[in-house]
């Protein structure tokens, strides 16, 4: 069986994409049950600048 | 938009401006607590909840999103900054209501349109309702979690799309993620032969998987007498597959069902391939 380059990134970047998911679930509950959530809200916060990094860096100037 | 779990809204918090604007400028929560005007942050966060009684002056999600960034684009709590947080509280606002934000197209590589937007928006420069359309089409629904049983399964395997190739079973036995056959009698190996039905990587959500127990050239016989039939079909092999796909196949990461407007799309795009 061979895998292309392309096949190996679509699904490092579903992997990545269902990570992201789960913190969004849990974010989500955890605030609604009145949980701490300040871990999830910073990881999705990291994320959200990496993905918008060039964004983020052009309003900077 | 309602939130996409059927929740009610849950809005930002000042601690959660006060990492968004950290995230921002690259700085720790102590300095930025220390820098915020808290008045006008607090201002920003309820202003998508603004109302009296029952009537909620924006009872669309994706508005209430874009009042957020216009009000922290433009209500001036941090002394630099506010555009970069406005940015984010957006983001983060849509992610506690289980909406992906997903940055436009037009961002790669330079980050274009976001910026030029969220520029106009903290000059008030652009209409609500442009906002609103443009905040829409930033959002995408999570899907819910698995239920429990399905979640604690082992994973499957995946096979690359397109693939054609061999699948190995001993003792009879093809074992594919927890999916055991057994009693498979045949060549060996058998052959499978897996295709995506989908062209578009984002809508890969089924795959057509054919494994041919019985002999190598089964798999390639059933898809060419499948384009056989295609052939034949009294209108057209773009209907015959239509009359295959819409309203049947699964498709999107959603899951929902082919609409008309996807298979023409990806016609089209196949087309042109």
């Amino acid at each position: 069986m061979t895998k292309s380059a392309a096949d190996e990134e679509i699904l490092a970047q579903e992997v990545s994409e269902l990570d992201e998911d789960a913190l969004i679930r849990t974010l989500a509950t955890g605030r609604r049950e009145g949980r701490d959530t300040s871990q999830e809200v910073e990881a999705l916060l990291e994320v959200t600048a990496q993905e918008n990094r060039a964004a983020l860096d052009r309003l900077a100037k | 938009m309602a939130p996409s779990n059927g929740w009610e809204v849950v809005y930002l918090e000042l601690d959660d401006f006060h990492r968004a604007a950290a995230k921002a400028l690259n700085l720790d929560l102590t300095t930025v607590r220390s820098i915020t005007n808290e008045t006008l942050a607090g201002s920003a966060l309820a202003a998508p909840a603004a109302g009296f009684g029952d009537f909620e002056q924006y009872p669309e999600f994706a508005t209430k999103a874009a009042v957020l960034i216009q009000a922290v684009a433009s209500n001036h709590a941090l002394p630099d900054g506010n555009k970069r947080t406005a940015l984010l509280c957006g983001a983060l606002f849509c992610q506690l209501n289980g909406f992906a934000w997903i940055p436009p197209e037009a961002d790669d590589p330079d980050g274009t349109e976001s910026a030029e937007v969220i520029e106009a928006v903290s000059t008030r420069s652009v209409p609500l309702g442009a906002l609103t359309a443009w905040v829409g089409d930033r959002l995408l629904a999570v899907p819910p979690a698995l239920p429990k049983s399905l979640a604690q399964r082992p994973p499957l395997v995946i096979y690359p799309a397109e693939y054609v190739g061999d699948l190995p079973y001993a003792d009879h036995t093809v074992t594919i993620g927890e999916l055991v056959i057994h009693d498979v009698h045949g060549y060996n190996p058998a052959g499978v032969y897996v295709r995506r039905i989908s062209g578009k990587t984002e809508g890969i959500s089924v795959a057509e998987i054919i494994i041919s127990a019985v002999g190598d050239g089964y798999a390639q016989e059933e898809l060419d007498a499948e384009n056989a039939e295609a052939e034949r079909y009294p209108l057209g092999v773009k209907e015959f597959w239509r009359s295959r796909l819409v309203g049947k196949a699964v498709y999107g990461k959603d899951g929902h069902p082919m609409t008309d407007e996807e298979f023409e799309s990806d016609w089209a795009e196949g087309e042109q391939s």
